[in-house]
């Protein structure tokens, strides 16, 4: 009787793990590639807000984008620091800005947003993804108002900024503000103090928000 | 010490389980009938959730995490607390007694329990340490417990009120339950989290 | 035969309306809450909990016999988290979106009461035909519930049903928003079982 009970249990056990680990084995690699692949994407439609779709040419880490008004350019993206600034680069290696990510935490989902900024660190672009709980339609008439501002501007009517509050988002707008002036006002610092260049790696704080 | 703090106050009141993340909705309407059960209930929750974070976290650092057998991580989980709720069930009533005797009901239901597995998961997620962990599952069990004590003394007011028939029971502790997470929507500006 | 057919369709009929696991047992409402914020995501839920309901329930039904009565308990976490993983990964795989949006509820379905009410109280008890009926009827029953509280909420909280306008442009300007937030999950469930509490009384009467 207890060999049989030691006997099935392995049995079930084995079973399940072998079936869970080819499972793992078939979807693993498509969901790796797809999450780099969305990243990418999430990363050049902040920069280039018309782009459509991207394609890896043959010089590895370049990207040929296609915008929907039918420009084409190549850039590359290179992490400055890991899985919060990337910079962006121009064909000739030349820097076109770069573009940090904010994570907040809401009601059981991270929203995360997507600032680039250019050289002269006004924001050249912002896109947020999972919505900011408003569904997507709402969303870029809201967003479209960071655009071609300065840090300076970042701040809410009441505080004496330029930024509307958002009719009915589910996350806190301050605390996504806040994060996106302090990343600009860093941003400004290392490029002033010349501690930012074509390749050298920036260090700041990570944006902790909840 | 800044962000133990932040991690206490956003799992205790800004992300409460119960009310913004509607974990452990069975027990929280299951044991409020009454004040004393619902202390009983969130005590043995603060107990056995700070055991399970603990025992959940070391498996999945240093054994599921270094032999790649991430993809295991629910059954393994599932089974552990099943384990270990057995085990404190077993102890208490053998080397506490009357400490089992006032926990001792609550404590085969946390097994079916999501928060305590729900934990355990969002810990992985958020990659936090030990400390953090620790200091994490505190937040959550205490929110639990101050979730549960305001509707239990809620709910021995409604009992007595005129209700319609048929929102009497589950219905309307749920539309309790609406209005107090849209009270703890406010803490969501709280300290500009 | 047709004796056993009317047999399987009363199996599959309870779990939809008597024995309804959401509104009538009031078991799993973590998840029908939580992941109600718009109809598609809620619908992603259902498919999954359903798929895991009726695989599960099967093979229970299909080992019943095989396994000593003592460890039945380990074995039906053992099948249930599997399959519970592979909606997992297939999920992640080919749906990432319904998949973010979903979180830790799809792991937890693995504990979730009903699954294992199920298992324990009709599969471990009866053939895997009747248990195939058995859990498709309770996922289809949870899957009309979740749907409908996903439907209202997204209309009200969003005006628009699965990504389209429905309320016209006024309103999906300024929705109630209060309706996708928590408290309005809480809000919403609570008249769905309100409504089907006063259904069933006017029924008695």
């Amino acid at each position: 009787m207890k060999l049989k009970m030691i006997l099935s249990l392995t049995i079930v056990c084995l079973v399940s793990a072998f079936s869970l680990a080819g499972i793992y084995q078939i979807t693993n690699t498509k969901i790796e590639k797809d999450k780099a692949g969305r990243l990418e994407f999430n990363l050049l439609e902040a920069m280039f807000p018309g782009v459509k779709s991207f394609l890896p040419t043959n010089k590895p880490g370049f990207y040929t984008l296609s915008e929907t008004s039918g420009i084409t350019k190549t850039v590359s993206l290179k992490p400055l620091i890991p899985d919060t600034v990337w910079g962006i680069y121009a064909n000739d290696n030349q820097m076109t800005g770069i573009v940090f990510k904010i994570s907040q935490y809401k009601f059981g989902k991270t929203v995360e947003t997507y600032v680039a900024l250019g050289n002269d660190t006004v924001i050249k672009g912002i896109t947020t993804v999972e919505g900011l709980g408003t569904g997507t339609k709402s969303n870029d008439s809201w967003l479209s108002q960071f655009i071609n501002k300065k840090e300076t501007d970042i701040l809410l009517k009441k505080d004496g900024g330029t930024i509307e509050v958002a009719p009915s988002t589910a996350m806190s707008v301050r605390v996504m503000i806040n994060s996106i002036r302090e990343n600009i006002n860093t941003y400004k610092y290392l490029l002033e103090t010349k501690q930012i260049t074509e390749t050298k790696v920036i260090e700041t704080s990570r944006q902790d928000s909840l | 010490m800044q962000s133990l703090f932040l991690i206490f106050i956003s799992a205790f009141l800004v992300n409460n389980i119960v009310l913004m993340r509607f974990l452990g909705l069975c027990p929280w309407l299951g044991t409020s009938n009454s004040l004393g059960s619902a202390i009983g209930m969130s005590v043995a929750v603060i107990f056995v959730m700070l055991l399970s974070s603990s025992v959940t976290w070391i498996i999945y650092n240093f054994l599921l995490l270094p032999m790649g057998l991430v993809y295991l991580r629910t059954m393994v989980f599932v089974l552990v607390i099943g384990a270990l709720v057995q085990f404190i069930d077993l102890f208490l009533k053998k080397n506490r007694p009357a400490l089992y005797k006032s926990l001792g009901i609550y404590i085969p239901l946390m097994a079916t329990n999501c928060i305590i597995l729900g934990a355990a998961f969002l810990i992985i997620d958020y990659n936090y340490n030990f400390i953090q962990s620790i200091v994490f599952t505190l937040g959550v069990s205490l929110g639990f417990m101050l979730a549960m004590i305001m509707l239990s003394s809620v709910r021995e007011r409604i009992d007595t009120a005129d209700i319609p028939p048929s929102l009497r029971g589950a219905p309307i502790a749920f539309i309790t339950a609406s209005l107090m997470s849209l009270a703890f929507l406010g803490f969501s500006g709280l300290f500009g989290l | 035969m047709i004796a056993r057919r009317i047999n399987v369709w009363k199996h599959f009929s309870d779990g939809v309306t008597t024995n309804n696991p959401v509104l009538v047992l009031m078991l799993g409402l973590c998840s029908v809450i939580a992941v109600s914020t718009n109809a598609l995501s809620a619908l992603g839920m259902g498919i999954a909990f359903t798929f895991v309901m009726v695989c599960s329930n099967v093979l229970i039904s299909v080992v019943r016999n095989v396994t000593p009565d003592t460890i039945r308990i380990p074995v039906f976490i053992i099948i249930i988290s599997t399959f519970v993983t592979i909606t997992d990964y297939v999920l992640q795989a080919f749906m990432p979106v319904i998949h973010s949006q979903l979180g830790i509820f799809l792991p937890l379905i693995a504990i979730n009461c009903i699954v294992f009410g199920r298992a324990e109280s009709f599969a471990s008890k009866n053939k895997p035909v009747a248990s195939l009926f058995d859990g498709l009827g309770i996922g289809i029953g949870f899957t009309i519930v979740i749907f409908l509280m996903g439907a209202i909420r997204e209309i009200l909280g969003n005006g628009t049903i699965c990504g389209k306008m429905v309320l016209g442009k006024a309103f999906a300007a300024s929705p109630i928003a209060f309706m996708i937030l928590p408290p309005g999950g809480f809000l919403v469930i609570a008249f769905l079982i309100g409504m089907k509490n006063w259904l069933s009384n006017k029924g008695e009467k």
